[in-house]
């Protein structure tokens, strides 16, 4: 599960980026939210990522304005909630249409190969004949 | 905001290995990130004290953040990088041949006559400096009583600074090729010596042999250069890869 995760986080940061800019925290927030809390990760993790992504041109970061940072309230798509907050300015991330070309291929990719888990599980409880598991 | 987050963001910001626009980028960011944190956790009734512990652990281990950060923002290298590498190359062959050579001399005034009753004085210490150089024998002294244990010793510290390079930056070969090729300009003379056919024009005495021993080592200065720098390379590659999802990565 854990490599699993590790692998796919990338791929879900980019879809999530695809339906809207977004900064650090609050891609951490809706990927819990989305996942009704399954997929847990440290939040430090993404950043690697996000980084690497913006190297390769798959995504493009920016500050969000000075007058944005300090005294706006920002809502919080997926988990409905909304903070007002006093701090540091948050770094926005959007994808580039080059990282609509890699996720569009990562989605492919991913799904043929969690196919090809399935259709080997199903196979398998197919093929028992002494347990559900296929396992003789 | 302070306590916890702060001593997070300075271990972070000594851990980080990358470039000074790079570095104030994630330090903002990292900081936007477990403040919003904290203020959430606040907001949902911890102290502030649990909330700061909490965002902290929540981040992730500080080292692995740092070199996986690191990774990902690797230096990049221009021409006047690469003089640079040939001038450090031969800063540290020198260094490293004159610092091999405190053995011989902790030897030469303690266990040896020769230097025991001298009175130390500035030309005797401007005499011995000199003679650490690898214009005389210097670091290759030890060699004889140490062996070659003591001079991969010295080849592996010349090699710590291509092994970094190549680590933090995509191209490996050139900075270790630079750096090996000032290490070798830096003293020219060990060619011939390196084919046995050298004259000993700087130390009256030396046998020839000597000044072999001392160009096959300053020989390998560049072929140690690259190796250190492929495996950082290597090295590099293994945590980008960790840093990098996998799929976006292969196709990227």
């Amino acid at each position: 599960m854990r490599e699993l995760k590790k692998g796919s986080l990338g791929m879900l940061l980019l879809r999530l980026l695809r339906e809207q800019p977004s900064y650090g925290y609050e891609l951490c927030e809706r990927l819990r939210a989305r996942s009704d809390g399954i997929l847990t990760f440290e939040d430090g993790a993404i950043y690697p990522l996000l980084h690497d992504f913006e190297r390769r041109g798959v995504i493009e970061g920016y500050w969000e304005a000075d007058d944005a940072a300090h005294a706006t309230t920002h809502g919080m798509a997926d988990t409905g909630a909304s903070v007002a907050r006093k701090g540091p300015r948050r770094r926005y991330y959007r994808l580039t249409a080059a990282g609509h070309a890699v996720l569009r291929a990562s989605v492919e990719e991913w799904q043929s190969f969690s196919q090809a888990v399935q259709r080997v599980l199903h196979e398998g409880a197919v093929d028992s004949a002494t347990n559900q598991y296929g396992i003789r | 905001m302070s306590g916890e987050i702060d001593r997070y963001l300075a271990q972070l910001a000594r851990r980080l290995s990358v470039p000074e626009t790079a570095r104030e980028t994630i330090l903002l960011e990292v900081r936007s990130h477990l403040e919003e944190s904290v203020d959430a956790a606040v907001t949902n009734g911890r102290t502030h004290e649990e909330a700061e512990r909490a965002t902290v652990q929540n981040f992730g281990a500080v080292d692995k953040i740092a070199r996986r950060l690191s990774a990902v923002h690797q230096v990049q290298w221009r021409p006047r990088r690469y003089l640079r590498a040939g001038a450090l190359g031969a800063a540290a062959l020198w260094g490293i041949w004159m610092f091999g050579s405190i053995p011989e001399y902790i030897f030469l005034f303690t266990v040896s006559s020769i230097f025991k009753f001298e009175q130390p004085s500035f030309a005797l210490f401007a005499s011995l400096a000199l003679a650490g150089t690898p214009i005389s024998d210097g670091g290759i002294v030890p060699y004889r009583e140490l062996g070659w244990p003591w001079v991969a010793l010295m080849l592996v510290v010349f090699g710590a600074l291509p092994f970094v390079w190549a680590l933090r930056a995509g191209r490996w070969w050139g900075p270790a090729l630079a750096y090996g090729l000032g290490a070798w300009l830096s003293a020219p003379w060990f060619v011939p010596f390196a084919f046995g056919a050298g004259i000993n024009i700087f130390s009256v005495g030396m046998e020839n042999w000597i000044w072999q021993d001392e160009a096959r080592v300053i020989a390998l200065a560049l072929p140690v250069a690259l190796i250190a720098a492929s495996l950082g390379a290597l090295w590099g590659r293994r945590q980008r890869a960790r840093a990098a999802a996998i799929g976006a990565t292969r196709l990227a």
